[in-house]
């Protein structure tokens, strides 16, 4: 099966090239603007669209929203994952990350075993799904009860890359004790004997989380799986975490955290849908002038899988950026952040993941989706 | 040597090796011609001149969902609580999360509940409203304007009339969230769901319990209002969680031809007697069960009350829901996709579309089952192939 697709305004890693066009091989890009076609392919014209490579999503919860579509409503999890993958190809998305938070037992669908069941079923059902869905498992440091469940799918190559989270009180995103306590109280409607209680029960001290966390870092490089550090505060934050071997953080609170990743040369990871937004919706750092001071390599879609590619158009018109710069946040970088060194440019050799993309009154929208060479999703 | 992919811009387009859902039966091996947005022959004998062919591979050809009821279109512009995206944005998506749905006419239901309560106020309602028609020209699906009017929020009334008198508005619904009414009918169940989503203590809860009821005096009279001039403009009329017949025959005696989540089986018996059209969610098919107390989803199909299913909140569960009845209850496909084509189409009094018949819309889904989940591989809106899995 060969594709030959014509008239692309194509996005290179260096340059954007109008009337540009690509083979496609095998599944992989076999050519750029070849002189003559030899043997048959077949043509798909753009007609002056922009082709770029398919976006890259390291950390995204929204299989969660797909599971229960409103709170304690659940869907059968095939289904979740079925519909979800048609989704992510919407949103132009070719590799995507699963973050799946094992937070403890009786945690709802955030619990151990649901999220072990729900990567396995992710794994078992790739030949079904349009785009190649991976696992991220969300480990927190403070509840040690998920790292067996995290080792066994580490074992069997399910997961493919693993966060440090500390979502204890008085640390990272939770480092207002009273935030945490309204976020309590708004997600289990505690009384305030019961948030003394709960707070208590979840305030490990550091040293015992750090240990936690370091057990799995030592599994994670063993396994040589990509490990990434959450919501790091500040620089002391950064620096122990780079120490450990650790190369990518996401949601850097700070800027004093972002600016120690970048001279550390740790990857540096925002939300989309901060950016669209035009800030945080919890009162972090803006994603936007993170990567206004080149301070942020990779975006991420965080909860809103449909908010990545309106990002980084976002990203090329606010900052004036070309395009193949903005482009390479939510494709190149998040795929060498993550090690997949097969995808994220257009270059011969390379996976063919790609999208065609459309504005329609201004919004960006996928024309075309192309997973390892194969025409997965057209919009007409 | 190089051939080229078709455009999808021919206007007769040639459906072959279908499975497809008539009205009546299912048809192996079937074929439908579309031309000019309509369907102009099942299973002709020849074609005459040039017509672009798909083959479906033996997948099931239905008719576009219609989603008399969904609110999905609220997830889209706060994914998460209070991280609100901007709303050309959350039109666009819901279009396109309709059309990978199967849903070629989209009803959107937009509650009109207060000023003060973000997403569901009416100013924000109205601009919804107007971008969605705005942006019909660029959607792939038909998405229509359901006004929700909350009879104890008589202020978003001139929002809706206005609507109606733009023609925006296209169907209407009678709803009371007061306690003791409907879903709330039992105030135990109004505390709980005060308590657990808000955190309010006791003393403050039977406080506002005592404000809404108090609110809710002249509710009745506003009802009657929005009724009278939504039929003076044509559009249909539904109620909304009607907790017995007494209730149903009230709302029928007003004008209302569809009961909307009827609460119990006496509301949806009534409902049914009296010619109305009653609506279940399609979550509470797949889930087996029914989110508040009402009779489940499921039963009221199988005896023959409920006809029509809608989306609620999650429009990726009207195809599996569908599927899942014909299943559970042992229907021919064809007759499970009654209630979600051919009889919300005439609940909405739309003719022109909700059947594989000779001059309707051509709004058609092919699908697939992946591990008994069906999926959509293509959907054609008025004739168009709008969006295509491989």
């Amino acid at each position: 099966m060969r594709s030959y697709l014509t008239h692309a305004t194509l996005v290179l890693p260096d340059q954007t090239l109008r009337d540009g066009a690509l083979l496609l091989e095998e599944g992989r890009i076999a050519a750029i603007c070849p002189e003559t076609i030899q043997g048959h392919a077949q043509e798909i014209s753009l007609e002056g669209d922009v082709l770029m490579p398919g976006l890259i999503d390291l950390h995204s919860d929204a299989i969660e929203r797909e599971m229960e579509p409103r709170n304690n409503v659940r869907l059968p999890n095939l289904h979740a994952v079925l519909q979800g993958d048609r989704k992510w190809a919407l949103a132009g998305i070719t590799t995507m990350l699963h973050a799946l938070t094992f937070a403890g037992e009786d945690r709802g669908r955030r619990s151990n075993s649901v999220m072990e069941e729900l990567a396995r079923l992710i794994h078992a059902h790739a030949d079904d799904c349009l785009i190649e869905n991976l696992i991220h498992c969300r480990f927190e440091m403070i509840a040690p009860d998920g790292l067996p469940y995290i080792k066994k799918l580490i074992d069997e190559h399910i997961c493919r890359m693993v966060s440090l989270n500390n979502h204890s009180p008085g640390q990272g995103y939770f480092r207002d004790i009273e935030r945490y306590r309204r976020y309590l109280k708004n997600t289990f409607h505690a009384s305030e004997e019961e948030l003394d209680r709960l707070i208590a029960e979840q305030t490990v001290p550091d040293e015992v989380a750090e240990r936690n966390g370091q057990e799995l870092v030592d599994y994670a490089q063993q396994a040589d799986v990509p490990i990434a550090s959450h919501d790091d505060e500040d620089r002391a934050k950064i620096e122990r975490r780079h120490a450990q071997g650790i190369r990518l953080t996401e949601f850097p609170i700070s800027l004093e955290a972002a600016r120690t990743a970048h001279e550390l040369g740790v990857h540096t990871i925002v939300g989309a849908p901060n950016l669209i937004r035009g800030g945080s919706h919890a009162g972090g750092v803006s994603a936007l002038d993170l990567i206004a001071e080149g301070l942020a390599s990779c975006i991420c879609s965080d909860y809103a899988p449909s908010t990545l590619l309106p990002a980084t158009l976002l990203v090329v018109e606010k900052l004036d950026m070309p395009l193949h710069d903005a482009v390479r946040l939510t494709t190149a970088n998040p795929a060498q952040a993550a090690r997949l060194y097969d995808r994220g440019e257009i270059r011969v050799g390379q996976r063919a993941d790609l999208i065609s993309i459309r504005k329609y009154s201004d919004m960006p929208m996928v024309h075309h989706l192309w997973s390892r060479g194969r025409l997965s999703l057209r919009f007409c | 040597m190089v051939s080229t992919l078709a455009r999808p811009t021919a206007t007769r387009t040639y459906l072959t090796n279908a499975t497809v859902v008539l009205p009546d039966r299912t048809l192996h091996d079937g074929a439908v011609l579309v031309e000019e947005g309509l369907i102009t022959a099942i299973c002709p004998d020849a074609i005459h001149g040039h017509a672009q062919e798909v083959d479906l591979e033996s997948d099931i050809l239905m008719p576009g969902i219609i989603d008399l009821h969904g609110d999905a279109i609220e997830r889209e512009m706060e994914p998460r609580e209070r991280a609100r995206l901007p709303l050309p944005h959350a039109v666009l998506q819901g279009d396109r999360k309709c059309a990978l749905a199967g849903i070629t006419t989209m009803f959107h239901a937009l509650a009109f509940v207060g000023e003060k309560t973000g997403k569901r106020s009416y100013t924000r309602m109205t601009e919804v409203a107007r971008l969605i028609r705005a942006r019909a020209e660029t959607s792939v699906v038909d998405n229509r304007i359901h006004c929700r009017f909350e009879m104890t929020s008589p202020a978003g009334m001139p929002y809706i009339k206005d609507l109606i008198d733009e023609g925006l508005c296209e169907m209407m619904s009678l709803n009371n969230h007061s306690p003791g009414q409907g879903q709330y009918r039992d105030l135990s169940i109004y505390r709980q769901y005060m308590k657990g989503n808000y955190n309010i203590p006791d003393a403050e809860i039977d406080r506002i319990i005592a404000e809404r009821i108090k609110d809710a005096e002249g509710a009745e009279g506003y009802a009657e209002e929005m009724a009278d001039y939504t039929l003076r403009a044509g559009i249909p009329l539904a109620s909304h969680d009607d907790d017995d017949g007494d209730k149903v025959r009230l709302r029928h005696s007003q004008g209302s031809s569809i009961s909307e989540f009827p609460l119990t089986l006496d509301a949806a018996q009534t409902a049914t007697t009296l010619g109305m059209h009653a609506i279940v969610g399609s979550p509470n098919v797949m889930r087996g069960g029914s989110t508040g107390t009402g009779a489940s989803a499921l039963d009221l199909v199988a005896q023959g009350v409920a006809n029509c299913l809608c989306s609620d909140y999650a429009p990726s569960t009207m195809l599996p829901a569908t599927f899942q009845i014909a299943h559970a209850l042992d229907w021919p496909l064809h007759r499970a996709a009654l209630l979600t084509t051919t009889n919300p189409a005439a609940a909405a009094r739309l003719q022109d579309r909700g059947a594989i018949t000779v001059g309707m819309q051509a709004d058609l889904i092919a699908v697939r089952e992946y591990d008994g989940v069906p999926a959509v591989r293509c959907l054609w809106s008025r004739g168009r192939h709008g969006l295509r899995f491989y």
